[in-house]
């Protein structure tokens, strides 16, 4: 006997499917009074197909991308927390690791010969000379040279670097560099002293040049002398000053 | 079973799309925060009691800001030396646009050889700074002053202005 699918609307045999619909899957019972009522009725034809139209489907909420909800938020919020955190932590040893202990300023006299660096390089710091003529200073700058010789060294030194600076006043300005002389004055950048070579063990000697303020006048040069350790990190600073006496000179005698 | 509708089951798919982008996004800043503190430097120093005192315009400025001297002691403690120019340095207001007050100086265009004041590594010196302020956005007096390492800043202090 043919019954109606609850789900679908369509008629079939339940006894040719165990009561499952063919046609949705759902299983459908037939009650008693219905069995009854259908055994009254006529049989339809067997050509007839009552159809209805199928319902809507329906979607249950995906467990994955709940479960995926879930994980990605906590992420987030993991992040959140751990990325500033690494960057404090990051900041906070690099800064440790770079500390530079205070320097140790020492004094030297002009025209006089003194030890300097971890190998007692002798080191004279001559004369120093107000350069108006020059091109190519700033507006409110001045140019300045000082000539500097070094003795040459028996044992090379590796675990140490040099550098020099021109004080005015409470504050340094470092050397103008053989690059940017060239630029305007190549001749000059053949006779200039590049600080680099104090570090080595030949003889060295040559003028290095300085851009200060125009009203600088007591001027101390400082010969740096930076030591490392094996990680290549400055670990101590001397600083060797010597208190100039200028003189007016021009780029014009080269 | 508990069941729901299409809409309410795109709706989760859609937060767990937007919950990742998010996750992307966060791990794609940090890691660039963790790279830009990498190469940032190494900085390590100390400032003094911060000072300022207004101005009169410089002949460069813009007379539509203010103009203060900001002064400190600064100590470097750093493996490089601290270049003291208007670059190296920041401010910004407790309250207000971040961007109303900033350091500013002058620029010679034509200079080859440019005044490049610094401390050495180990050294003690003066900072002298031109500080600009935007007097219609300032909405705090007290500012934090920082050293610009591109990584978030190194504080050095607080200044009020007069």
């Amino acid at each position: 006997m043919r019954i109606l699918c609850s789900n679908c609307g369509l008629r079939y045999d339940p006894a040719q499917s165990e009561g499952i619909c063919p046609y949705c899957g759902r299983y459908n019972e037939p009650a008693e009074a219905d069995a009854a009522a259908q055994q009254d009725l006529p049989e339809p034809p067997e050509e007839e197909i009552v159809w209805a139209p199928p319902p809507p489907p329906r979607r249950r909420v995906s467990r994955v991308a709940l479960v995926l909800l879930g994980v990605l938020v906590l992420v987030f919020a993991i992040e959140m927390a751990a990325f500033p955190a690494a960057v404090r932590v990051s900041r906070a040893s690099q800064a440790l690791e770079a500390y530079v202990p205070e320097a140790t300023l020492t004094q030297a006299a002009q025209n006089e010969p003194f030890a300097f660096g971890p190998g007692g390089r002798q080191v004279t710091v001559g004369t120093a000379e107000f350069l108006d003529d020059m091109r190519g200073a700033s507006e409110n700058g001045r140019m300045v040279r000082v000539w500097c010789g070094a003795k040459k060294m028996e044992d090379y030194q590796s675990a140490w670097e040099v550098d020099v600076f021109l004080q005015a006043g409470e504050v340094w300005y470092p050397a103008v560099s053989s690059y940017e002389l060239e630029g305007f004055y190549p001749e000059l950048a053949t006779g200039m002293l590049d600080p680099y070579e104090l570090q080595s063990i030949a003889m060295a000697e040559g003028w290095i040049y300085f851009a200060v303020p125009a009203g600088a006048e007591e001027l101390v040069f400082w010969l740096q002398s930076q030591t490392r350790d094996r990680d290549y990190e400055l670990e101590q600073v001397e600083m060797i000053g010597v208190p100039l006496a200028m003189q007016e000179g021009s780029v014009k005698t080269q | 079973m508990k069941q729901t509708s299409l809409g309410g089951s795109l709706l989760v798919w859609a937060l767990a799309a937007l919950a990742l982008v998010a996750c992307l996004a966060r791990t794609a800043v940090g890691v660039n925060q963790l790279e830009d503190v990498r190469y940032a430097g190494s900085w390590n120093m100390t400032a003094g009691p911060i000072t300022a005192r207004a101005v009169d315009t410089p002949d460069w400025g813009d007379a539509f800001y203010d103009y203060y001297q900001v002064s400190f002691q600064l100590t470097n403690h750093s493996q490089r030396p601290v270049d003291l120019n208007q670059y190296s340095f920041g401010a910004t207001p407790l309250a207000g646009e971040t961007w109303a007050a900033r350091f500013d100086g002058p620029w010679d265009v034509d200079a080859a050889y440019e005044l490049r004041p610094q401390i050495p590594q180990g050294c003690t010196g003066q900072v002298e700074l031109m500080l600009q302020v935007d007097p219609d956005e300032l909405e705090s007096d007290t500012l934090d002053i920082f050293f610009e390492d591109y990584a978030g800043g190194v504080p050095l202090g607080q200044v009020t202005l007069p």
